[in-house]
């Protein structure tokens, strides 16, 4: 979602603070969104294997994934907040299909369910995972798309 | 929505970076407007008119 954008032949300190804060917003963006997904995992394996903990120590490590999280979104709209109108233009239509394509694809799949027709082999459906595979795939292809049609 | 973008930015030899770089968009914003993809905001309208000291309706026209 961020642009890295460091290659330029312009000389201009405003401009070149510019890029160097984008470059370190995608850098910590990475590294928030890694932090998130590791601490997550880890929050897994520790729930599963450690079942006998009291509620307050499981609920606190349950919840320990959402710290990195909430520094990753806001990273994520800081990013936003510095992008130029076309930009977030197309990062708004990306959202939008990625949006409605996952509550399509959702239902599809829960319609099928309930007609006893199975397309994705769990039996809990495609879960939260699935969930956010989905709209960044729809979100990939949107923008692309958008930044095709702009280019 | 039309625009002179691409003649003035030549008539003063600045490249699409040149240009973005001046108002503060990227050239692919620059490269939208000139090739009448993307209509600019009226901020960005004015941005624009104002760096090339003409008024918005030289630069911008609904024809």
């Amino acid at each position: 979602m961020v642009f890295m954008n460091i290659a330029t032949t312009n000389s201009d300190p405003e401009q070149s603070h510019a890029r160097y804060a984008t470059c370190n917003r995608t850098v910590a963006g990475i590294l928030w969104l890694a932090a998130a997904t590791l601490t997550y995992l880890i929050s897994l394996w520790l729930l599963k294997h450690y079942a006998d903990w009291s509620p307050g120590t499981r609920v606190a490590i349950a919840m320990a994934p959402l710290l990195p999280g909430i520094l990753y979104l806001r990273t994520l709209l800081k990013s936003f907040w510095q992008m130029d109108e076309l930009q977030r233009r197309i990062q708004i239509e990306g959202l939008g299909l990625a949006l409605v394509g996952t509550l399509v694809v959702m239902t599809s799949l829960n319609i099928f369910t309930a007609e006893g027709i199975r397309l994705v082999n769990y039996p809990q459906g495609l879960g939260i995972g699935g969930v956010y595979l989905t709209m960044f795939i729809l979100w990939s292809i949107g923008v692309s798309i958008s930044t095709f049609r702009y280019r | 929505m039309r625009n002179q973008l691409r003649e003035l930015r030549a008539t003063r030899e600045w490249s699409q970076n040149d240009l973005a770089d001046k108002v503060r968009v990227s050239r692919q914003t620059i490269n939208a407007l000139e090739t009448g993809k993307y209509d600019p905001s009226l901020p960005l309208a004015f941005k624009i008119a104002r760096l090339f000291k003409l008024p918005i309706e030289e630069v911008f026209s609904d024809k």
